[in-house]
């Protein structure tokens, strides 16, 4: 049978179709892989390899020791706080006896400054799901529980909006640097001075008073009408979907030009690079200069932009869900705050600083593959 | 300087940046003897727009437009305080992380990472909650969650400017790190001024967060404590859209004219975007 | 002789907020079938831009502003935006100065060598990556290589990648501007020997430009000497060393052989700024048989012998 490539001679042969058919993957991929399998030295493809698995390996190790001293911050601070290290842990007036003493065993209160470290470390860090005792609003339910039930939403919402700001703001991002001078061009930039200079919790509200007042088109709060039970039918899904369509709406609104701005200025910049002259002079068709290399290389640094606006992202969710009156973990820890649940508020920081972190960190590790040049750094 | 001036003033963005800014300024200094009535004063409640009220009442009787002027005189003071405060921690800590050894640097930065880390939402919530409420600790508050951002740009740009010969060239004649630092200095001024006006649109926003959320100084009136009342008194279900929809149009205006403002800048900063931004290539 | 390349007064400007800079003002010359054409000119005095206005590259600012460049008898200047598409690389194929920065740094080469013949060709990917392999073989380099990534390869194969994809299409003309000014002398060696038996092979026209003028001697057939925007001296290049006629050219081999012996001579004054051209013959500022005439009128290009040509009022 013949092999998928054969080295006859000098004659180097690939027999591509049955390649295709095998591993139904583009041609160069394919040569990648397979040449590997064949024990033959891709120069440039094993080294690659392995350089991505350092390349991953080294973030990981570095988000986790950011990690660890975020929550080592997070630990100190409230002990700086104006209030009893008492009342802050272990609320002696508003939980019960036994809770309370429960609590102040789990943070050994009477031990020194060090112990309560170790045992926070051991709580919370080596400790999943990471124990934060008791809310005081909500006992007898746990800090941990608590918040997963409000974290579920969050996450669909975040989600959400996540993916159609990307989506949204990639397109207009071309777009702008593409038709740079037209009279879509300057609409659109316009358009996103405004939006990006909104703030967020007015752009809800006027979306509200928009479509939700006036159009009576999607409606103002919740995530999900109260008659129907939450279930994962048909129906509740198109109504979650509605439900969230002004939230997300607002946050893409807020978001998105900072993306689109930035990814057009980039790609303006590389329309000057010599390698898309060559591309012109290859004579390559324009749409396939300006998606295949100009915004393919100027993405990069978007992605950057993202990785540093974790927080921003969060901070944006927060508000619409309070606008919103979204059932998420926005919402809990504004209440929570008012309402001074100290266990809470320092489970949701702990959540925060973690979602923070990871954000970053996917966007770390998404980058040796669009950008070959970071795998070798 | 002054070549920076006459570079905005020539420039149709940066007419537009600064008479966006001097309008308002002018409102918010003059504001006593602008505003037609005491923003506190309490008259017929949800009035729509007449002669008397010019942008109605809130569902507390109080005028808009009063409210709107003296809030503009709250929420720029604050900008303006804020963002120098910011300015002054993120240039001290860039500056040194940028010029000390990189033990030092590499120390600072992981710090300043951390808290860039943090979003800021929750960090002012918490921070506003144990300062307690009041006009200074909103400043405080906002000067000690923003600086990060601003001395990461400060201290890469002073680490760009660094490699350049004529900063190897100073050493040799054996300048010592100050004077070293007084020959940066005017290098990053552009830099400074088009992140203080940065810094003056995010802290006015965060503030008029704060407000919103009820965090804010109750004693005055800002945009955000507007938004904030309005939100309470609930204006929208009530119909009565102007409380919300003033505070916020002047907010954003005030965001747009600041960007076009750095938008010019940034080409003082950088010659070549202005370059790369006149022509395009196709 | 047949040409493949016909430019006929050639005007190309930059206009800048300083002024018109007159980068090619005037120029005329014809490329023969399987010649080796060069043309020497220091920086700055319009050599690139000629280059790039032949695949009609000028970038705003640039504007070619009069003129015909002809090419296997079609004007290209009049081509429309779809005819022009198809006509680049696969009848005029160039290779930048700085090969490193030609290459998209985030496309493997064996990509970038498909997508040029894709843009022209209809095959399947398959038949395209085979004949990239074939390109890379013909150019020296190892075909295993095909995956990689530009910065993983050194100048000399950067070079080469370039070389394989000008040569893909099997183009009339090959445009190589300032192809060895980045690589050692070593490898420049080998950069032109791989031309020349390149188009022994597949009959192409080189029209190569340097300020390097020894390495136009020994690789050229004929030169041309550029000097502000205008052709000065066009010749054979035996001519061109036995009896090199204008000044320009004088001097500038009268330096180099000054080097050579250790010592130095150099042509005096500085190169002109093409927004104020001098008047009259460009070079007059720094001629040394300056006559009254020369300051006035601008001189054209005359064939003092057979195939000789000069521009100078005081030769010929």
């Amino acid at each position: 049978m013949r092999p998928i490539i054969s080295i006859q001679k000098n004659r180097y042969s690939i027999n591509f179709t049955k390649a295709k058919s095998l591993l139904g993957l583009h041609p160069i991929k394919f040569i990648f892989i397979q040449l590997k399998l064949d024990k033959v030295r891709a120069k440039g493809g094993e080294e690659q390899i392995m350089a991505i698995i350092k390349y991953i390996v080294r973030r990981i190790i570095s988000a986790f020791f950011t990690w660890i001293i975020a929550l080592s911050i997070l630990f100190v601070l409230p002990r700086l706080l104006p209030v009893s290290p008492e009342e802050l842990l272990a609320s002696s007036y508003r939980l019960p006896e036994e809770a309370t003493r429960i609590m102040r065993e789990k943070f050994g209160l009477e031990l020194p400054l060090t112990s309560q470290f170790v045992l926070f470390l051991k709580n919370v860090v080596f400790n999943f799901p990471p124990d934060f005792g008791f809310s005081y609003t909500y006992y007898p339910s746990r800090v941990w529980d608590i918040m997963t039930m409000y974290l579920g939403w969050t996450i669909f919402l975040l989600l959400l909006s996540l993916i159609m700001t990307v989506v949204i703001g990639t397109f207009l991002g071309i777009l702008m640097a593409w038709r740079r001078g037209s009279k879509i061009e300057k609409i659109l930039s316009c358009f996103t001075v405004f939006a990006m200079s909104s703030p967020v919790f007015w752009l809800g509200y006027l979306l509200i008073i928009v479509f939700s007042m006036t159009l009576q088109i999607f409606p103002a709060g919740g995530a999900h009408s109260p008659t129907l039970a939450p279930s994962f039918s048909f129906e509740f899904i198109i109504n979650a979907f509605r439900y969230a369509a002004l939230p997300m709406l607002t946050l893409v609104i807020t978001q998105s030009p900072s993306y689109a701005v930035l990814l057009r200025d980039n790609m303006l910049y590389i329309f000057w690079e010599d390698y898309v002259l060559m591309a012109e002079a290859k004579g390559v068709k324009e749409k396939d200069i300006v998606l295949k290399h100009v915004a393919r290389n100027a993405i990069l640094p978007v992605i950057t932009l993202f990785m540093m606006q974790a927080g921003l992202i969060l901070g944006g969710q927060i508000m619409v869900e309070i606008i919103f009156s979204y059932p998420g973990v926005g919402r809990l820890i504004v209440d929570a705050i008012l309402g001074l649940d100290y266990p809470v508020i320092i489970g949701f920081f702990y959540l925060i600083i973690s979602m923070g972190i990871t954000m970053n960190l996917v966007a770390d590790l998404i980058y040796p593959f669009i950008d070959p040049r970071v795998r070798f750094e | 300087m002054l070549k920076i001036l006459s570079l905005i003033l020539h420039d149709k963005r940066g007419i537009f940046g600064i008479s966006t800014l001097l309008f308002f300024s002018l409102i918010g200094i003059f504001a006593p003897y602008i505003s037609p009535y005491d923003p506190f004063a309490i008259w017929t409640p949800n009035l729509p727009i007449s002669l008397r009220h010019p942008l109605g009442t809130d569902p507390l009787g109080r005028d808009v437009l009063s409210q709107l002027i003296w809030g503009s005189r709250t929420s720029l003071i604050v900008s303006f305080t804020a963002a120098l405060g910011i300015m002054g921690i993120g240039l001290t800590i860039g500056l040194i992380s940028a010029l000390s050894r990189p033990l030092v640097d590499e120390v600072l930065m992981r710090f300043t990472d951390v808290i860039l880390y943090i979003p800021k939402l929750p960090l002012l919530i918490f921070f506003a909650l144990i300062l307690g409420r009041g006009f200074l600790n909103v400043v405080l508050v906002l000067s000690l969650t923003m600086w990060p951002q601003t001395a990461r740009v400060i201290r890469s740009e002073v680490l760009s400017i660094k490699q350049r010969p004529f900063i190897d060239a100073a050493k040799i004649a054996g300048a010592g790190t100050l004077k070293i630092l007084a020959i940066i200095l005017p290098h990053i001024f552009p830099l400074i001024l088009a992140s203080i006006l940065t810094l003056i649109t995010w802290s006015l926003i965060y503030e008029a967060s704060l407000g919103f959320l009820g965090l804010g100084d109750p004693s005055v009136m800002s945009w955000g404590t507007m938004f904030h009342y309005a939100f309470l008194s609930g204006a929208i279900y009530l119909r009565n859209y102007a409380p919300i929809i003033a505070p916020g149009l002047c907010i954003t205006l005030i965001g747009v004219g600041m960007n076009s403002l750095i938008s010019v800048l940034e080409e003082v900063v950088n010659p070549k975007i202005k370059e790369v931004r006149r022509w395009k290539p196709f | 002789m047949e040409t493949v390349l016909e430019i006929n007064d050639l005007h190309v400007s930059y206009f800048t907020q300083r002024g018109e800079v007159k980068a090619v003002n005037g120029v005329s010359l014809n490329v023969g079938k399987m010649e080796r054409f060069g043309l020497v000119g220091e920086s700055g005095c319009g050599k690139s831009t000629l280059a790039h206005s032949i695949l009609r590259l000028i970038k705003p600012p640039g504007k070619i502003i009069k003129g015909s460049i002809c090419v296997d008898g079609v004007d290209i200047l009049r081509l429309s935006k779809e005819d022009l598409r198809s006509f680049r690389w696969k009848k005029v194929s160039i290779i930048f100065q700085g090969a490193m920065n030609s290459l998209n740094p985030t496309h493997r080469i064996g990509s970038q060598l498909v997508e040029a013949i894709l843009a022209h060709e209809r095959m399947r990917k398959e038949e395209a990556l085979n004949k990239a392999v074939d390109l890379l073989k013909l150019c020296g380099i190892d075909p295993l290589r095909i995956n990689s990534y530009p910065f993983q390869l050194s100048g000399g194969m950067k070079q080469r990648v370039v070389i394989a994809m000008a040569i893909a299409l099997n183009p009339s003309l090959i445009i190589a501007d300032e192809p060895t000014t980045a690589l050692d002398v070593v490898t420049e060696r080998k950069i032109l020997a791989l031309l020349k038996d390149l188009q022994k092979k597949f009959k192409f026209s080189i029209f190569m430009i340097s300020h390097n003028i020894d390495m136009l001697v020994n690789f050229c057939d004929r030169i041309a000497v550029m000097y502000a925007g205008k052709i000065v001296e066009v010749a054979p290049t035996k001519c061109i060393i036995s009896h090199p006629l204008h000044p320009y050219l004088r001097g500038l081999l009268r330096s180099r052989d000054a080097l050579s012996r250790g010592e130095f001579w150099f042509i005096s004054g500085s190169p002109p700024d093409l927004i104020n051209l001098p008047s009259g013959c460009a070079f007059h500022p720094r001629c040394q048989m300056i006559a009254e005439k020369c300051r006035r009128e601008s001189p054209t290009l005359k064939e003092v012998e057979h195939n000789h040509f000069v521009s100078c009022h005081m030769v010929g």
